[in-house]
């Protein structure tokens, strides 16, 4: 039996009755925006996603999903960038003098394979490897140095390796001048670009999918002889304009994001070994009571991203965590380790301090609520 | 390491007492009785669209309009056109009475969503009443973000300025959990019942689960309807279930934004006195703007870089004078001074009156502080809080253990306030209200910005202009020479 198939069968396991969910782009940045949560990552490696433990083990109402308005928008917006060989597209790119006129090789990936057919897993299963055998034919030409590799790849479908398993991704687009050593991914989003107005949250969550895309990208080009410095740490993000389909093209540098996506990966073989070891023999993670003694580390951030914050959130009041009053208070009462705690400090109840911080903290919080009790 | 702070002992309160507490003392926000209630929903991914609105005055029930599908620009203007004619009139009145509008709306999503519309309405080419609508309220936008402003208010950041709830400060920016939070329901465990009042949309969007289950299959027939030449009868009526679906969503908003009123009305009776000078101010920004839209002088979307540094500016001063307006007035606002050490509290001691020269004396006393945080340094200039016609300087400070002796020298008003008495408790802060500062501020740019600098006007740089003083001969030596 090989490596592989070991852990595999060791992640089918864990799973217990669930099957197994590919976490794409957006499952995988997800850990690194909190690789703090083991309960995140344990999630993401074993092949639940968060969506899933919360309506299959929890029982809770399917509460994530957004609005069909804003999926036909994005399908709209996306639609009218690829349409006649992604022309558009091509233009945003001319227009920001990333590619001249004659670089105007367009490869639409889907077109090279036959239809999607979901309710088909054999059909499904050929036009997947199809799409990847195109994607790798691609990536090896542009490796090679070849003039005739396209400058632009539309929904390409790659692998990010975790745990020596490939799981797909698919950057909306890949592009790269002659002249580049190789690709750089584009993230095509219907978010409206502001400029210094653009929602911080919207601009995140498409650095850190592109992130993923250069992730794979770098893992493509280690395949084919190429040194990681052949993938740099840029992505693009293309947005559209308020009140028109026109879109905008932004560069974007993100090392920040690369490097804790990285980190994130490069835990999963020890995560393994440490999940295996925290649960009890047997323990599959399609039990509540199971998934329960998995940590957390509820945050601010996990409602924007999580389908678990509403059940992390119950688990934080029933254990006192101070991220309950938000990640600067759990900073801050660090010390204290509970609400509870910091509560006693507080008001001069419980056991007296233990150590020379809880000391101070304590002196802090009595300082700040008795100025707090004169102005009220 | 970071210290606690008077939010963070407030919310551990809020938490334990399963209710939200006061965070001032005063009222912040001066509430005009004609003031305007604006809640508009979009469709969702279409941020630029208002799918229903209501609209009205602050005590009184709205008045409500929608349209079947807002990605049709024709009824989008029209919808859009019955909002401006509301803003427009009540703009008017403003104006009349010499005065300044107030809008408010439900959370800064709601802002943001005011804001994009401006931004993108006031450049409209084609349709005058759409382009007025979004320059009047640019008005609204532009001045929301500088500290005092009496113009655009959202329910949650005003209410959020008075209480602290017993959650994360991003949770607040739900209306519905932060007046649940307020005024939670007897006997009923107050997590509980906010995670209830999550589940209703109080933003500018409607839930995703009710766009699929309820908006989008009606906006989808009428859609159809429309596509295949329906009868004028058949479209109303499929207009109308679409009104009647996103009327109870908007109609919570408005409501929960009139509770917010009334709460801070009802329970804040104590205003800040300095609201007073805030409207005066107020009321000469508006009565600018709308001279400017009177000689019809655009509004860029991007400001150059003249406009830009006015605006910082004002911003600057916007913040120091409210500041110091809270911390002269709001007992809150000034414990929070106190205890991040930038108001100085103590007991004199020493006061003494040296004569220097005839009929010239110099005053000073010691102040002796226990906080444990003081930002002061020699040379820092203070005010006494309860008679700020006192002005001291810090000559020296000296700490002890939790103990800090400040030396202090009166600069002005030894004659008009008189020398501090031993023992006497002193609060002390290093600014007041200057309510004139922006004038002098705005015609010390026009001066100094009359040239602009080569920086903004040129692209090449000047000419050189060597130096006249002797260089040493050896560089590293000199800079040594200074350690």
């Amino acid at each position: 039996m090989n490596i592989r198939s070991s852990i595999l069968d060791r992640l089918t396991a864990l799973r217990g009755s669930l099957p197994m969910e590919e976490p794409g782009a957006r499952g995988l940045e997800r850990v690194a925006r909190n690789p703090e949560c083991t309960r995140l990552r344990a999630l993401t490696i074993v092949g639940i996603t968060p969506a899933t433990a919360a309506t299959e083990v929890y029982g809770e109402p399917d509460r994530e999903g957004i609005s069909p308005f804003t999926m036909g928008l994005g399908i709209r917006f996306e639609r009218n960038l690829f349409e006649n060989s992604a022309s558009r597209l091509l233009q945003l790119y001319r227009d920001a003098g990333r590619l001249s006129t004659a670089e105007c090789k367009v490869t639409i990936i889907p077109d090279l394979a036959p239809p999607l057919a979901p309710s088909n897993a054999a059909r499904l299963a050929d036009t997947l490897a199809r799409r990847q055998a195109e994607t790798d034919r691609l990536l090896r030409k542009k490796a090679a140095g070849s003039a005739d590799a396209p400058n632009i790849i539309i929904k390409p479908r790659m692998f990010v390796q975790l745990l020596g398993i490939g799981h797909a991704v698919e950057p909306d687009a890949l592009v790269a001048a002659d002249a580049d050593r190789f690709y750089r991914p584009v993230e095509v989003k219907s978010y409206l670009d502001r400029d210094g107005k653009t929602e911080p949250a919207d601009i995140r969550g498409a650095c850190r999918q592109a992130a993923v895309g250069i992730v794979a990208l770098r893992s493509a080009a280690s395949q084919f002889g190429l040194p990681i410095s052949a993938v740099p740490a840029l992505g693009d993000l293309v947005l559209r304009v308020p009140g028109s389909m026109a879109a905008k093209l932004r560069p974007m540098t993100l090392s920040a994001e690369v490097a804790s996506l990285d980190r994130a990966i490069g835990e999963a073989p020890r995560n393994l070994d440490e999940l295996e070891a925290m649960l009890p023999q047997g323990g599959t993670m399609d039990l509540p009571t199971i998934l329960d003694q998995i940590p957390t580390n509820y945050r601010t951030s996990c409602k924007e991203h999580c389908a678990l914050a509403g059940k992390c959130k119950q688990q934080a009041v029933a254990s006192s965590d101070p991220s309950l009053l938000g990640d600067a208070t759990r900073e801050l009462l660090g010390t204290a380790g509970t609400l509870t705690r910091a509560l006693d400090l507080m008001n001069f109840r419980g056991a007296p301090p233990r150590t020379a911080e809880e000391q101070v903290l304590a002196e802090q919080l009595q300082e700040a609520l008795a100025l707090y009790r004169r102005a009220i | 390491m970071a210290t606690v702070d008077l939010e963070t002992v407030a919310r551990l309160i809020a938490l334990e007492n399963g209710r939200a507490v006061p965070l001032a003392s005063h009222l912040q926000i001066a509430i005009r009785p004609d003031a305007l209630m604006l809640c508009c929903i979009a469709m969702a991914g279409e941020a630029t669209t208002v799918h229903i609105a209501a609209c009205g005055r602050l005590g009184q029930p709205a008045e409500f309009t929608s349209v079947p599908d807002p990605r049709f620009r024709d009824e989008q203007y029209e919808l859009l056109a019955w909002i401006g004619i509301r803003v427009e009139r009540y703009y008017s009145e403003c104006r009349e009475r010499g005065t300044y509008p107030q809008i408010w709306v439900a959370s800064e999503g709601a802002i943001k969503h005011l804001d994009l519309l401006a931004d993108r309405l006031r450049f409209h080419q084609d349709n005058p009443a759409i382009r007025r609508l979004g320059e009047l309220l640019t008005y609204a936008t532009e001045r929301c973000p500088i500290d005092g402003q009496q113009a655009l208010f959202s329910a949650t950041s005003a209410l959020g300025r008075h209480y602290a709830t017993g959650q994360q400060s991003a949770e607040d920016e739900h209306l519905g959990a932060l007046l649940t939070w307020i005024d939670p329901p007897v006997g009923a465990n107050v997590l509980a019942a906010v995670a209830v009042a999550e589940r209703m949309p109080m933003g500018a969007k409607t839930d995703p689960e009710f766009d699929r289950l309820v908006l989008e299959p009606l906006v989808g027939q009428y859609n159809s309807a429309r596509r295949s030449g329906a009868a004028a009868a058949t479209l109303k009526r499929r207009a109308e279930r679409i009104h009647d679906a996103l009327l109870p969503v908007v109609n919570s908003v408005y409501e929960a934004t009139q509770t917010a009123l009334t709460i801070l009305q009802a329970r804040w009776p104590q205003r800040l006195p300095g609201l007073d000078d805030l409207q005066r101010r107020e009321a000469a920004e508006f009565a600018s703007f709308m001279e400017s839209r009177d000689g019809g002088f655009p509004i860029p979307l991007r400001d150059r870089p003249k406009a830009a540094a006015f605006k910082l500016t004002e911003r600057e001063d916007a913040r120091k004078t409210f500041e110091a307006a809270l911390r002269m007035d709001d007992k809150v606002a000034l414990a929070k001074a106190l205890l991040t050490g930038r108001v100085v509290e103590g007991t004199v001691e020493n006061p003494r009156q040296i004569r220097v020269q005839p009929r010239k004396f110099l005053c000073t006393f010691d102040l002796i502080s226990k906080q444990r945080i003081l930002r002061v340094r020699p040379g820092d200039e203070f005010r006494l809080l309860s008679d700020p016609r006192l002005v001291v300087i810090v000559r020296s400070v000296q700490r002890r253990a939790r103990t800090s002796r400040l030396e202090l020298e009166i600069t002005k008003g030894a004659r008009a306030v008189g020398l501090p008495i031993s023992a006497s408790i002193f609060i002390l802060t290093p600014s007041v209200p200057d309510w004139d500062s922006l004038v002098r501020s705005r015609l010390q740019l026009r001066d100094r910005l009359a040239i602009q600098p080569w920086t903004h006007v040129s692209d090449t740089m000047p000419p050189p202009t060597p130096s006249r003083m002797v260089r040493p001969t050896d560089l590293l030596a000199s800079v040594e020479a200074l350690r």
